[in-house]
């Protein structure tokens, strides 16, 4: 996968699937992101999605995921702040395929 | 209690990549769930000065990453009293919110006490 088309857009990709350029992300990238990974974004995935964006502004990079569950818990309460919510929203590994979908890079600290 | 892990943090934020390999390697231990405590010592200490401008020279803050440790699980920092000083660096300019720092007077003696230490 090296290239993703967005309303007749080219949007360039890295080999695993990242934007290449961080500034190309918007709400239809992500959707179609998401389509790559077969996943249908609802209102609970951009409420992780809008977090995410928020943890990179603020400590510029991506969690992993022990910070992200962390992170969640923090402002969304216990309830989501958990691992097994996450993994149901963006599975098989919610910490890769949310930033993915977030526009964010891969976490540098994630195997 | 399983190993206990301190990092020395002994350089320049930005004069060579050692700053930012030492956090980063130690952001992935915590995501890891290995407990980390780290010591700021030497030109490190300047590491945790909030008033870091690096985007003139196209680098990312490691201001903000160290920022990111209590999220992580690191919440024990240790920074040189007498590197402070040297330096003229007063310790209400070091504050990392949720973490706690303590100041160290004689590093040697905390050093010991740890099985495992890496230094960046």
């Amino acid at each position: 996968m090296s290239n993703l088309t967005v309303n007749g857009r080219e949007i360039p990709l890295d080999k695993e699937g990242y934007l290449q350029d961080l500034d190309d992300w918007s709400r239809d990238v992500a959707e179609e992101l998401a389509h790559a990974e077969k996943i249908e974004l609802t209102n609970a995935h951009w409420e992780v999605i809008e977090l995410l964006q928020e943890f990179y502004r603020q400590f510029e990079l991506s969690p992993a995921m022990r910070p992200l569950v962390k992170f969640i818990g923090q402002r969304l309460g216990l309830e989501k702040g958990r691992s097994i919510y996450l993994m149901q929203l963006f599975p098989p590994s919610p910490a890769k395929v949310a930033s993915k979908i977030a526009g964010l890079p891969k976490p540098t600290n994630c195997l | 209690m399983g190993n206990q892990t301190l990092a020395l943090c002994r350089a320049a934020p930005y004069g060579s990549a050692l700053a930012r390999e030492g956090i980063e390697a130690v952001l992935a231990s915590a995501a890891m769930e290995q407990e980390v405590d780290l010591l700021f010592l030497g030109d490190g200490v300047f590491q945790l000065l909030d008033s870091q401008a690096p985007e003139a020279i196209e680098q990312k803050n490691l201001y903000r990453n160290l920022m990111a440790l209590p999220i992580f699980g690191v919440e024990q920092l240790y920074v040189c009293q007498h590197s402070l000083e040297q330096r003229g660096i007063h310790p209400d300019q070091i504050q990392i919110p949720g973490a706690e720092i303590s100041l160290v007077a004689k590093p040697g003696k905390l050093i010991a006490a740890y099985q495992c230490v890496l230094s960046f």
